[in-house]
């Protein structure tokens, strides 16, 4: 910056600029048109008059979603799986792509076999039911907990960011008698705090939408996360309306607000940790630390 | 009797029900009066596991009046485990297929019986016929048993179908906005010939709007059009059968490959081309579609009525204070006859069934039969008498202020209370009584139920009818026949009505729908109704 | 170390990779296996002699290619660009929103999609505007793979590029340092050192994707297809999903499961030599 801008730079700067410019707007207009239909009139919004600015702008639909009776207690279901879903979650996956990493880990190659043909079995809903219900964790918090633990995928990837970290920290550490858990903790865990960030964020995301788990796995409505409460909420109308005809219940006018309403009450909790995540993606972590 | 106006029902009713009170002689004495009657013995303390879908709309509490009723009466914990109905499909498939049942299982179709129940996982009700004789009387009797020879399985009855008390009377019609028709000058539609030359007349003078359109893809407006113009297929809900009973026949025919179809084809594409037939009625979400009817772009639907009166007149009343839609008297097709179908009897799509494997068969049959039963019954559909609800001095059932105030603010009032309780056919109630909805149902929707009912005594709309029962063998062979029609069939029919495909090649299109297996469908579908003669 | 890990392997995957031999018996799961007749390899027949099986196929195979070729470079792309915006609150600010419509559910992206592309819709009124023909773009088949295309990288592709962020955090910052003494352009320092630096995660990403070429989940089709595009939109899941045989014949759907899985790994054996051969990194 010190120096004199080039020409091609300032087109590449330029190109750079109208690319994330075009994104932010293909993907801000959707999500504030439904921002707008959330805090409009439910009838307003049937007719599909909202199109740039919301009319008579109330907060029923959030009202509606909140006061659901069951939705508090599912939150903190769904707050308590997320976190210690995510922390086994990180720990395990970790566990597992260390030593996979690791060039002289016996027996590596094979066992990066045995985890890697698992990838492409989608064993499906019900043989994955048998297993939870064989080991009697169905209908715990542990069916929704354990199963996940280890996404092979993101193992793959943090195996890869492990394999990067320069050889020279290990053979410093080493000689300074460390035994491989040590490593592990001082030498490998500080310098992959992107990836590690990354991997939070990956499961914690993927723990907070889940629905089809839990509902496959629990039976009892005490332990239901949040997420089958909205969908049900989202969903079961028009479940309701392809299946029922009885007269007796009010399916239509449950439209689009409470839809998008949902949707906002679900993102914003993400929205709010991201930052959080994000502080770990900055040039340079890599650098500091072997030098550190 | 049942389809009179709501008082008349109360009035016998309250009869009847003081009766009952009477005979049991007040509430002490029921337990015991219970024992005595059925020789089951209540004395050890059980507890049944149950698992039903909780709609949307209404919430299912798993404690209250009614499982304390169940409770003392029975001397049974009733534990039941609602799931979110968005997902109960995806749940109870997990059920059925790894045969992991709780004792009970609510909002089975009758799909699903007839799919299972080779495995040997129901209970046969109609081993417990002598427990369950509220039930079985209500199954067999006159008005009923045609229909429920259609769900039994080699004679024999799996599930506690849900059945109808009282109900608003719903079906699937055209409705049409009035006002238009008024401003245009023009006669109510009779036919549907001048049904169509109406619609025509007001796109003269509104070319911006549409004449109809379809909430759920192709098949379902196809499905609406042509049984009344004389063929059939696709009725209703059921969106991948393109069979239908023909009642002139009186037997099984599959519509596309009859004569008359090419009359709702033609009609359609003719609509399509005019500018009748919104060009997005494949593919439209159902927002859309109630964005279209709300806003005044569709002059008219053919679907269930119930919407008309809540939804659109509502939201299009705001708008514009004289759009309005009503419904249509069924139209006149070109054989100069008039059918349409109304909303199935009771609902055989929604089955409460009992694992063989339960420790208690005979227990658990008798407590939901009892729900059959006229104390079961109000129980279940209004709860507590003096606390939830009154009986005033017409017979009208009364709901207490207590429970309305607490559902104030609610955008389904009805629901609210019954979610409260978990009451009616959302909740616990095997045998359903909806006048609390007739009581705070608009008038509009009151007023079409009668139309309904008038219509159908006059003979101008018939109940939807099941089918026949099926075995095994042949269940598996008509999804296999049918998956192979509908492919055909779905990739094919819209380049008709949009006029891609030119109708010379329809003669050779019902020759490739045979090639499919269409004439073997309609032999399994008739020896199956031979069968039940 | 390994211990712990391998355990949840065994049980959770393998325990259930298992249950998948259902597959080769008429399975009565209130009898159990020793009720159950063993019937060998008829699902597998029963799937690969459907008349619609080959452009079922056809058509999963063909929408992940076009996925593979036009979605799978965006994520790294969009990573790269954001990486190069100098702005701190701006670039937290785009990264931000760029991942959030991964949080929308299938049913509302669905909605969204047939609102802009239907007839009156903001698509076709633009078309208008320029002079255009309308089209119907649910009712062309040819317009499916298009439509599902973009859809899923305005979905996906600012949450795929999180990946592609994190690892750019691990570029040495002296090799830009490097560059840029050397008088490298921004263009020359994004090819030569951001590119080469997430490359192992790329390679690893891609040979990933390549095993899910005959994997397509079927939620969004069903809510997108028409009779009129089963041409181009039918696919292995859908298919299976509109026979019903997947939550009524638990033995047909673990057959479809068991043809995907080999079928992914024969192709992923293949591509891992061939990135192997290029010098790229392997996944064993």
């Amino acid at each position: 910056m010190k120096k004199k801008v080039s020409a091609g730079n300032r087109a590449f700067n330029a190109a750079v600029m109208a690319i994330v410019i075009l994104m932010i707007i293909a993907v801000l207009y959707p999500l504030y048109y439904m921002l707008i239909v959330s805090i409009s009139d439910g009838n307003a919004v049937l007719r599909g008059e909202i199109v740039l600015w919301p009319k008579g702008v109330n907060l029923n639909a959030y009202i509606a979603v909140l006061t659901n009776q069951y939705v508090p207690r599912s939150y903190l279901n769904t707050l308590l799986y997320t976190v210690s879903g995510t922390l086994i979650a990180v720990a395990m996956t970790a566990l597992c792509a260390y030593p996979l990493s690791r060039k002289d880990f016996y027996g590596g190659k094979i066992l990066t076999g045995i985890v890697l043909f698992t990838m492409f079995f989608d064993a499906g809903i019900i043989s994955n039911y048998m297993v939870i219900r064989s080991i009697g964790i169905k209908n715990t918090a542990w069916a929704i907990i354990l199963p996940g633990a280890i996404n092979v995928w993101y193992m793959i990837i943090m195996r890869t960011f492990f394999s990067g970290i320069p050889e020279e920290l290990f053979e410093s550490a080493r000689l300074d008698g460390a035994n491989d858990l040590v490593v592990f903790w001082k030498v490998v865990l500080p310098v992959s705090k992107a990836v590690l960030a990354t991997m939070v964020l990956f499961y914690a995301v993927g723990l907070w939408n889940q629905w089809l788990q839990p509902l496959i796995y629990l039976d009892s409505r005490d332990l239901y996360p949040m997420q089958l409460i909205l969908r049900n909420i989202v969903l079961g109308a028009d479940a309701a309306l392809s299946k029922s005809m009885s007269a007796n219940s009010d399916m239509a006018t449950m439209g689009l607000n409470i839809k998008y309403a949902v949707i906002f009450i679900t993102m914003l909790p993400i929205l709010v940790v991201y930052p959080f995540v994000q502080k770990y993606f900055v040039k340079g972590v890599m650098v500091g630390s072997v030098k550190g | 009797m049942k389809q009179k106006a709501v008082k008349g029902i109360k009035k016998i009713w309250a009869l009847s029900l003081s009766a009952a009170m009477i005979l049991a002689g007040g509430i002490p004495g029921e337990t015991v009066m219970a024992e005595e009657s059925s020789g089951i013995d209540h004395s050890e303390e059980i507890t049944v596991t149950m698992m039903t879908t909780e709609a949307a709309t209404q919430q299912f509490p798993s404690e209250g009046y009614i499982y304390d009723v169940i409770k003392e009466k029975f001397n049974i914990n009733l534990v039941v485990d609602p799931i979110p109905a968005s997902d109960y499909e995806t749940k109870i498939s997990t059920v059925l297929a790894s045969g992991d049942l709780p004792d009970v299982l609510g909002g089975v179709t009758s799909e699903k019986i007839a799919q299972y129940v080779g495995t040997g996982m129901f209970l046969n009700l109609s081993d417990y016929q002598d427990i369950a004789t509220d039930y079985f009387d209500l199954m067999y009797a006159d008005d009923r048993v045609d229909e429920t020879k259609k769900v039994e399985h080699d004679g024999s009855l799996y599930g506690f179908q849900k059945l109808e008390y009282y109900r608003v009377p719903i079906a699937s019609m055209i409705a049409l906005r009035m006002d238009l028709l008024e401003e245009q000058g023009i006669e109510t539609p009779t036919t549907f010939e001048e049904y169509y030359d109406a619609l025509l007349k007001i796109k003269e003078a509104h070319p911006e709007m549409y004449g109809f359109s379809s909430r759920n893809g192709t098949n379902y407006l196809i499905g609406a059009f042509a049984y009344a113009m004389g063929t059939g297929g696709f009725p209703l809900f059921q969106t991948t059968r393109g069979m239908y009973y023909e009642p002139n026949t009186d037997s099984y025919i599959y519509g596309p490959t009859s004569e008359n179809f090419t009359r709702v084809v033609e009609f359609l594409r003719q609509a399509y081309e005019d500018g009748l037939l919104d060009p997005d009625y494949a593919s439209m979400s159902k927002d859309d579609y109630f964005a279209k009817l709300s806003n005044g772009t569709m002059m008219s639907i053919y679907d269930n009525n119930s919407f008309i009166g809540r939804v659109y007149n509502v939201a299009l009343a705001e708008i514009d204070e004289n759009a309005y839609f009503d419904v249509l008297e069924p139209l006149e097709n070109e054989d100069g006859e008039v059918r349409s179908y109304r909303y199935e009897k009771d609902w055989p799509n929604n089955n409460t069934v009992i694992s063989s494997r339960t420790k208690y068969p005979e227990r658990v049959v008798e407590l939901f039969n009892w729900m059959y039963s006229e104390e079961g019954m109000m129980c279940t559909n209004f709860g507590e008498e003096g606390t939830d609800y009154t009986i005033a001095d017409d017979g009208t059932i009364v709901t207490s202020q207590e429970l309305l105030d607490a559902a104030e603010g609610a955008s389904d009032v009805a629901a609210a209370v019954r979610g409260t309780l978990a009451l009616g056919l959302q909740g616990m109630a095997q045998y359903v009584d909806e006048s609390l909805d007739a009581q705070i149902t608009n008038a509009i929707m009151l007023e079409q139920g009668e139309k309904v009912t008038q219509w159908t005594e006059e003979g101008k709309i018939t109940f939807y009818p099941q089918w026949p029962p099926f075995t095994t063998e042949e269940n598996s062979r008509i999804t296999e026949i049918e998956s192979n029609l509908n492919n055909l069939f779905n990739q094919s029919i819209d380049g008709f009505i949009t006029g891609r495909t030119s109708m010379d090649e329809w003669d050779s299109f019902v020759e490739s729908l045979k090639a499919q297996g269409s004439e073997e469908l309609e032999q399994i579908f008739n020896d199956a109704y031979a069968r039940l003669q | 170390m390994f211990a712990l890990p391998l355990l949840y392997f065994i049980v959770f995957k393998y325990g259930a990779i298992a249950w998948l031999s259902i597959a080769f018996y008429d399975y009565n799961a209130f009898a159990g296996f020793s009720g159950s007749k063993f019937v060998g390899l008829k699902y597998f027949k029963q799937f690969i002699s459907d008349p619609w099986f080959w452009r079922i196929l056809k058509n999963t195979i063909v929408l992940n290619l076009w996925m593979l070729v036009l979605y799978f470079p965006t994520p790294i792309i969009l990573a790269l660009v954001l990486n190069e915006l100098k702005n701190k609150w701006f670039k937290k600010a785009a990264q931000t929103i760029s991942y959030m419509p991964y949080f929308l559910s299938t049913v509302v992206v669905c909605g969204f999609i047939t609102t802009i592309l239907q007839n009156d819709g903001l698509v076709n009124q633009m078309l208008t505007a320029l002079g255009l023909e309308k089209i119907q773009f649910l009712m062309e088949p040819g317009w499916f793979r298009p439509i599902y295309v973009i859809s899923e990288i305005w979905q996906q592709c600012g949450w795929g590029s999180i990946i592609y962020l994190s690892a750019l955090a691990g570029v040495d910052s002296q090799l830009y340092e490097a560059a840029a003494i050397d008088g490298a352009s921004k263009w020359k320092q994004l090819i030569h050192v951001s590119l080469p630096g997430i490359a192992p995660v790329i390679s690893i990403q891609f040979l990933l994707t390549v095993g899910k070429l005959l994997t397509v989940g079927y939620e969004k089709i069903l809510l997108l297809y028409t009779g009129a595009t089963y041409e181009t939109a039918d696919v292995i899941s859908t298919y299976v999903y509109r026979r019903g045989l997947m939550e009524a014949n638990y033995s047909y759907g673990s057959a479809v499961s068991i043809f995907q899985a080999v079928f992914a790994l024969i192709l992923v054996v293949w591509a891992n030599k061939m990135a192997q051969k290029m010098g790229q990194t392997s996944l064993w």
